[in-house]
């Protein structure tokens, strides 16, 4: 009986991760936010009219970054709803009674927006190919960036759904735009922080903090593809880790989080 | 229903009279800050650091952004601030994106607009240093140097390591040898004119037989001033001994001064005038003769 | 004797603010059995703490103190949850889904196969009677239409044991009487049916045991024609003729109109005599109407007992 219950969990995890996805392609602000990327994408094209040079370079910059930024945008706001608006509309009160540990409710839904956010990514990287086409400028490398906007994803996807789970969205929002920003800027703390510190001590301390800091910016490999960098061997695999390591981290304490909390 | 629709037309009059309103009143302020002096726009960039910090990670598509601001502003030439902030721009520009070749030539075209060449060799030695494979930045360079500053000595440094980083490439051995040549190193300069006539020897597309009718005609006047000089030299010497000029060439060989008298490009001696104490090159130019001798 | 279907022993919940500022005593003990056969009325005033007992129950809160058990199983396990149906009050659904849609994905986290969900779906949304309505989404439903849509979704994976809050509030007359008729359905083939309401007439209508809660406490409990007792309490007699009640074992006149009158006796010797007195005066009886405690009585009598503690 047991192993069937771990059978049923699985057959749980999909069923949630479809409604989750039916719950997004039907709703408004998924259609908004794709329509700002397209746009973002079309403004891309309409600046490099402006600058001197190679203009396929600037569709190739400011569209990834473009696609990168609103993808985590979706993220961070269809995330940050994911558990808390369930709990607020009621609509969990019907889901945790059945027989089902409420981890699978939260993996189901995270994954749930993860498909959501990949057929969005990809729907938007083969706009940006067409575009890149259409300047002579295509190349395949778009598609390994977007591998890696998706390990970007899949973490503040998991942050924002580990808020979601402890606090109401406007708190969630505010972390996990916080979580971003450090994410992309911890990278400059040995540049910044660690040369205000005068004792060497306390300089390898913070170094070693600086290690455990959730680092995004390695995960953008955008800035190398425009010079057809090739990416260091052994890179993929251990970032597809790190991206793994950090998921499960923060769907760990979400799942602990909301294991014994109390759904008034 | 009539009390309905006029407190709607009503509303909507309003939202229409605060659009017009917010409308003049922007018109109105730009007026008002248009006999502001330029320089009170303090364009503010952070510095590289915090530029990055602040890109997000995103510092190609940053270094764009900047670079097409930095494209509209100092294309502005009757701005008075023009080149207030372009060091600094430029710098932060170079340092989100090092391998921004555009933007390095981009500021050093601006930079020679009113002819700053030390800011023209500052912005591409920076892209120099930073891009150790880019011959394109040393060729840059090196044309301002050659071309309008005419300062060949730094020229030829230029196309020395635009040479060094890309040797396939003719149009840079070709200037290289010129600047070379323009700067007194005459023998270096005929060996690369000589290599360049051999890598072409054989090659008859359009550009093959430009570089090998340059390399030729280089040859023909390099070896041309290496006589003329050589000689020059020795009838000087002779001069200064005997307070005149040698009568012949064969005198000046006799005296010691020169080994062996130098041939014009086609083995023939050259024409001597005892009177000024000049050669000439008495063979007219014929690319055939030349290369049978070199 | 079987395990009882659900068992609540001292149970408390309460409910902590913000930084521990203000507590909320939402329950204070509350002990029942529900038994495995029949339909269990859980009743009380709002705020009794009917659904915050109902949420401990199907594993939506944790219980300060004290234990639920189900099927002698403690109450979350998953094995107990594959025989439970719950229908929160007033229920709220994904919108964007149809009613089939939504049944379905109830089903499916049973992990029931499809052929068979499909089926069951169908029948579950004919039986709550909304065929026809299957391809609507939610949000045009009314209020009514979800009930249904909930109580189908209840009983997806065909519960022995429904848990069912408040699942007649906010319905019509008709609407009340259809999910009645739904309820004594479910009884006849054997499942226990626990719900909670604070309207009573439902309630005395279809419950064989009831609870009353106030004030988080359960204050009465048993079957319901013990708490209200067989015996009549007193009759209503009306008749036609001369109201003059001189001789008459009850003076307690309740009316007196256009010569029909009414009046109250309160034993059978009164109600004997009445009806032998009346005709020698000319009286014509008209009716007598035995009356026995009501529901509402005995819930108003136990909401006073426990504010007057």
């Amino acid at each position: 009986m047991t192993e069937k219950l771990g059978a049923l969990s699985l057959l749980q995890v999909r069923a949630i991760m479809k409604n989750t996805f039916k719950e997004a392609i039907r709703s408004r602000i998924f259609y908004i936010l794709m329509a700002f990327a397209v746009t973002m994408l079309g403004f891309a094209v309409v600046l490099s009219f402006l600058t001197l040079g190679s203009q396929k370079r600037v569709i190739l910059d400011l569209g990834l970054a473009g696609i990168s930024f609103f993808s985590v945008m979706t993220s961070i706001f269809v995330g940050i709803g994911l558990i808390y608006l369930e709990v607020e509309k009621k609509t969990i009160y019907n889901v945790l009674p059945k027989p089902m540990p409420r981890s699978n409710f939260i993996i189901g839904r995270y994954f749930g927006l993860m498909a959501v956010l990949g057929t969005n990514l990809l729907a938007m990287l083969a706009i940006l190919s067409v575009l890149l086409a259409v300047f002579k400028g295509f190349t395949m490398a778009v598609f390994q960036a977007g591998l890696f906007i998706y390990m970007e994803l899949a973490i503040i996807t998991a942050i924002a759904i580990f808020f979601s789970s402890v606090a109401s969205p406007v708190l969630s929002a505010i972390c996990t735009v916080s979580f971003y920003i450090i994410g992309h800027t911890s990278s400059t703390f040995p540049d910044i922080l660690v040369p205000l510190l005068r004792s060497p001590f306390q300089k390898k301390i913070a170094t070693w903090f600086f290690h455990l800091l959730p680092d995004l910016n390695i995960l953008n490999t955008s800035n190398l593809i425009t010079y057809d960098i090739p990416i260091a061997e052994g890179f993929t695999l251990r970032a597809l880790l790190y991206t793994g390591v950090f998921v499960s981290l923060l769907l760990l304490a979400a799942c602990l989080c909301f294991r014994k909390r109390d759904l008034v | 229903m009539t009390k309905g629709r006029a407190v709607r037309a009503l509303g909507l009059a309003a939202v229409f009279a605060l659009l017009a309103c917010a409308f003049s009143l922007h018109v109105r302020m730009r007026e008002l800050t248009a006999g502001y002096p330029d320089e009170y726009r303090s364009y503010y960039i952070p510095s590289s650091t915090q530029a990055k910090a602040f890109s997000l990670g995103y510092h190609n598509a940053a270094a764009d952004i900047l670079f097409i601001w930095f494209l509209q502003f100092y294309d502005w030439y009757n701005r008075s601030v023009r080149y207030g902030y372009m060091e600094h721009t430029f710098d932060v520009m170079t340092d989100l994106d090092p391998k921004f070749q555009e933007a390095y030539m981009t500021a050093a075209l601006f930079a020679f607009i009113p002819l700053k060449y030390d800011y023209v060799y500052k912005f591409l030695d920076k892209g120099i240093e930073k891009n150790p494979d880019n011959f394109v930045l040393p060729y840059d360079a090196g044309c301002y140097a050659f071309f309008s500053e005419k300062n060949f000595e730094r020229a030829a440094k230029y196309f020395k390591i635009a040479q060094d980083r890309n040797p396939d490439k003719a149009l840079v051995r070709n200037l290289y040898a010129k600047a070379l040549l323009q700067k007194g190193d005459l023998e270096s300069a005929l060996d690369y004119f000589r290599e360049l006539y051999r890598i072409y020897e054989n090659d008859t597309t359009p550009e093959g037989n430009y570089y090998r009718a340059a390399a030729v005609r280089h040859i023909w006047s390099t070896v041309n001033a290496i006589g003329e000089r050589d000689i020059g030299k020795a009838v000087e010497d002779y001069r200064s001994k005997h307070g005149k000029n040698p009568p012949s060439l064969s005198a000046i060989k006799k005296e010691g001064l020169l080994s062996v008298i130098p041939r014009d490009p086609a083995g023939n001696e050259f024409g001597y005038d005892p009177a000024s104490g000049r050669i000439t090159c008495l063979t007219p130019f014929d690319p055939k003769k030349a290369i049978g001798r070199w | 004797m079987p395990d009882p279907a659900i068992s609540i022993r001292g149970l408390k919940k309460t409910f902590v603010g913000h930084l521990s500022i203000g507590r909320i005593h939402a329950l204070r003990g509350v002990d029942l059995e529900v038994p495995s056969t029949g339909i269990y009325g859980f009743l009380g005033p709002n705020g009794a703490g009917k659904t915050t007992t109902l949420k401990i129950v199907t594993g939506l809160l944790f219980p300060s103190e004290g234990e639920v058990r189900i099927m002698g199983r403690p109450a979350g396990d998953n094995l107990v949850r594959m025989n439970l149906g719950f229908l929160p009050e007033s229920p709220y659904f994904y919108d964007y889904l149809t009613g089939e849609e939504l049944v379905t994905f109830f089903g499916s986290l049973f992990g029931i196969p499809g052929k068979e969900l499909k089926d069951r779906t169908r029948l579950l949304l004919d039986m709550v009677g909304l065929r026809g309505k299957e391809k609507l989404p939610l949000r045009k439903y009314s209020k009514g239409m979800l009930q249904r849509v909930g109580l189908a979704q209840a009983m997806v994976n065909d519960p022995q044991i429904l848990i069912l809050d408040e699942p007649m509030s906010g319905l019509d007359p008709i609407g009340r009487r259809e999910i009645r008729d739904l309820i004594l359905g479910l009884k006849e083939k054997g499942k226990t049916i626990f719900f909670s309401s604070h309207i009573l007439a439902d309630a005395e209508m279809i419950c064989d045991e009831v609870a009353i809660i106030v004030k988080g406490k359960v204050v009465q409990k048993g079957r319901l024609e013990e708490l209200l007792g067989k015996d009549v309490r007193f009759w209503d007699l009306s008749f036609k003729g001369p109201a003059d009640a001189e001789g008459l074992p009850s003076r307690h006149v309740i009316t007196s109109h256009e010569g029909y009158t009414m009046i109250r006796l309160d034993s059978e010797e009164a109600v004997e005599q009445a009806v032998s007195e009346l005709p020698k005066r000319g009286a014509r009886i008209i009716s007598l109407v035995p009356h026995k405690a009501s529901l509402e009585e005995l819930f108003l009598s136990s909401i006073e007992e426990r504010e007057n503690d």
